[in-house]
């Protein structure tokens, strides 16, 4: 661990002074739970890679700002998560002046995008397992933005409260409480589920 | 957020350590019923939720990476997007008294009383005005690239289809299927300011994207 944090450390001080080489080592340490944060705010894989591109983006171009090298994980999810909640922003926006979208097409399905896939790991009872983690992840893609973040964050994504508090930029006590909530919400989403 | 209120008598735990002592009222028994199902749920929930850490993400990952990798050592630095997006701001702040189309005759005549067009070649213009006017100006751009650039942009004074040639100035950032003509001058273009004078212009492009957005995956040219 501590080998791969100070690996991790070289990469982001040389990327610091424009080495896009050692950036690349970065992409390819962060790049699944990037999207996968994305796509679990966004439900819709070609959304989340977009704006998980984005995010690196914007990661090396202000590098220079990030002051703790070993805290490069947390920054670049900080920026995915915002840019995740602006891009949901900006897309309820747009379909709430659409007036047919919603008629001819679910754009947001995860199935939307051709070239992306999902993998299901174990194929016991596939179908219907993927129907509950669609459903699941629907009623996520519905929760309030800090709700939905801290329960992907620490639910799904496994990290410690510390962290997730870290990358939300609130306290742990506050993280407690929004996974709480979220969790309550989603009580309420899946009751006929359950 | 939660306040800590240890008094509670209907608190969970609490309920659970008088359900041990076997001393709960029907009433607190049935509480604690209720919360023992609540945390059941929950759990159900819970385990749902972190069931999506099986579902993995997979996409074309190499893809991912050159894409990054091409955005972050774009041709285009920091210093131009910035330039760009004081241009594209800058074409909100058109003046009011601005006349494109007067601009576009001013331009017209000028070629034609320099050029002495006969009446075909004047149909010809003023079936492509806007591209002849675009054209005009980049040979401005062309005799004169000596001259420093000033520091800002002030406006942007004409926009018309875009012209796909080797003869493309340097300062053309970007053209896809439009361009407008920004000015960097201080005071007003007219016709006679243009013959007269070496005035510093150039070519974005324009669109419905954001420019800075659409000059980083654009080819430079």
């Amino acid at each position: 661990m501590d080998e791969l944090q100070a690996s991790e450390r070289v990469a982001v001080n040389k990327a610091q002074e424009g080495d896009a080489e050692a950036f690349a080592v970065l992409v390819r340490a962060y790049q699944r739970r990037a999207v996968s944060v994305a796509y679990r705010l966004l439900n819709n894989m070609e959304d989340a890679a977009d704006v998980a591109q984005d995010a690196f983006v914007k990661a090396f171009r202000n590098l220079g700002q990030l002051e703790d090298a070993d805290k490069f994980g947390a920054w670049l999810l900080r920026i995915v998560g915002n840019l995740s909640l602006n891009f949901r922003r900006a897309r309820s926006l747009r379909s709430a002046v659409s007036l047919d979208g919603d008629f001819f097409e679910d754009s947001d399905a995860p199935d939307a995008a051709t070239k992306f896939r999902l993998v299901a790991r174990n194929d016991e009872d596939a179908e219907q397992g993927r129907q509950m983690q669609r459903l699941v992840q629907e009623a996520i893609a519905t929760l309030p933005e800090k709700q939905a973040l801290s329960l992907i964050l620490f639910s799904v994504e496994g990290l410690p409260q510390k962290q997730v508090a870290e990358i939300v930029e609130c306290s742990v006590e506050l993280v407690k409480w929004n996974v709480f909530q979220a969790r309550k919400k989603l009580r309420t989403l899946l009751a006929d589920r359950l | 957020m939660p306040s800590e209120d240890n008094d509670n008598p209907n608190d969970p735990e609490f309920l659970a350590s008088r359900a041990l002592d076997e001393s709960l009222t029907d009433q607190q028994r049935q509480l604690l019923s209720d919360h023992l199902g609540e945390l059941d749920e929950l759990r159900r929930i819970d385990a749902l939720v972190q069931s999506l850490r099986d579902e993995k993400v997979d996409i074309d990952w190499a893809a991912f990476q050159q894409t990054i990798q091409d955005r972050i050592t774009c041709a285009y630095d920091d210093a131009e997007l910035e330039r760009v997006d004081e241009i594209v701001e800058c074409a909100t702040e058109v003046p009011a008294t601005w006349d494109e189309k007067r601009f576009t005759q001013d331009v017209l005549q000028l070629i034609e009383s320099n050029t002495q067009l006969r009446p075909s070649s004047l149909r010809w213009m003023k079936v492509a005005m806007p591209l002849a006017a675009a054209a005009a100006i980049a040979l401005m751009v062309t005799i004169a690239p000596w001259q420093n650039r000033p520091a800002k942009p002030i406006s942007i004074v004409a926009i018309g289809p875009s012209i796909r040639s080797g003869t493309v100035p340097a300062n053309v950032l970007s053209l896809d299927n439009a361009v407008a003509l920004v000015s960097f001058r201080r005071e007003p273009i007219v016709a006679d300011n243009l013959a007269n004078s070496r005035s510093r212009v150039s070519f974005v492009s324009v669109g419905a994207e954001p420019v800075s957005r659409r000059l980083r995956a654009a080819p430079p040219l």
